[in-house]
């Protein structure tokens, strides 16, 4: 398994983070409880194993639950 | 039947009149009468579902008034699920609407014994949506979600075995502690999607098929997210 560099957006920032595998190398490097977001990469929902390429469009977003 | 208080809709509708004694026949258990289900029920009533179970065991606090324009400050301290009823039978008096002042995890029979043609969550957790999703796979009728805070919200359909359901979606995922911040237009928003996406669900169609709409209203934008079942699903998965 190959490093990507990845764009990566998360609360309104974008980023770029370079070294990173797979969402939840993304997730880690952030400090980002997995359990509290969704991860989508080119608009699809993703799971933590999602293994990432060089380029990849990645959103992070927060798990909401109110009514 | 005098057909005057829909006739701006029925101009809209594929088989006019036909598609207008759909929703009239229509029956929709709505989950939460809060923020949500006040803009979800207003609008489905006035739309003409007249069969409406709704589960609500919850008391109107002033704090609710923000968002919950199904009441007012005389609603104060009474029972959220009757002040609604009154409210709902206000826009259509002829409205069916049974109360279960029972928590969702404890009505599990009232729903399946009102057999609904639509699951609709407007609650406010994690949980109540993961019950619901299971009780959808039971009845195998739609599951209408919608969560929402500050200005945000996300929104789905699950259609029991054909769709990701929302544990492919969420499963794991918990939730905030502590009250959770809202702006009333938010979850208002979000509430008539919820009466629009109804609508479309009784006249046949099956709106956000594998999909997940995620609103943010700081922008303002809506964006479509794709969301695949998981083979390894516990809900609707081959287990």
């Amino acid at each position: 398994m190959s490093v990507a560099r990845v764009n990566v957006v998360y609360k309104g920032n974008e980023q770029v983070i370079s070294e990173v595998r797979t969402v939840k190398e993304i997730l880690e490097k952030l400090g980002i409880n997995p359990n509290s977001v969704i991860v989508t990469v080119e608009d699809e929902l993703v799971a933590e194993d999602y293994v990432l390429k060089n380029g990849d469009k990645v959103k992070i977003i927060d798990v909401i639950s109110g009514g | 039947m005098e057909y005057a208080r829909w006739s701006r809709q029925i101009l809209i509708f594929e088989n006019g009149v036909k598609d207008q004694e759909k929703l009239l026949k229509a029956r929709i258990t709505v989950v939460g009468a809060g923020g949500l289900g006040s803009a979800l029920l207003m609008y489905t009533v006035a739309a003409g579902i007249r069969n409406i179970q709704l589960i609500e065991h919850q008391r109107v606090e002033e704090s609710n008034l923000n968002r919950q324009i199904l009441y007012g400050e005389g609603d104060i301290n009474t029972s959220k699920a009757l002040a609604a009823k009154r409210k709902l039978l206000e826009i259509d008096s002829q409205a069916n609407v049974e109360v279960v002042e029972k928590k969702v995890e404890d009505s599990e029979k009232e729903i399946i014994l009102f057999d609904p043609d639509i699951l609709i969550d407007c609650s406010d957790n994690l949980e109540a949506r993961r019950f619901l999703n299971r009780i959808a796979h039971i009845i195998k009728k739609p599951f209408l979600y919608a969560m929402v805070e500050g200005f945000s919200g996300m929104l789905s359909v699950v259609y029991p075995y054909e769709s990701a359901c929302f544990e492919c979606a969420f499963f794991g995922k918990v939730q905030k502690e502590g009250t959770t911040p809202i702006l009333g237009a938010t979850a208002g928003f979000a509430g008539a999607l919820e009466a629009s996406l109804a609508v479309q669900i009784i006249l046949g169609k099956k709106p956000l098929f594998g999909e997940l709409l995620s609103i943010d209203l700081n922008k303002p934008s809506l964006q479509t997210l794709k969301v695949n079942r998981r083979k390894d699903c516990y809900v609707c998965g081959e287990g």
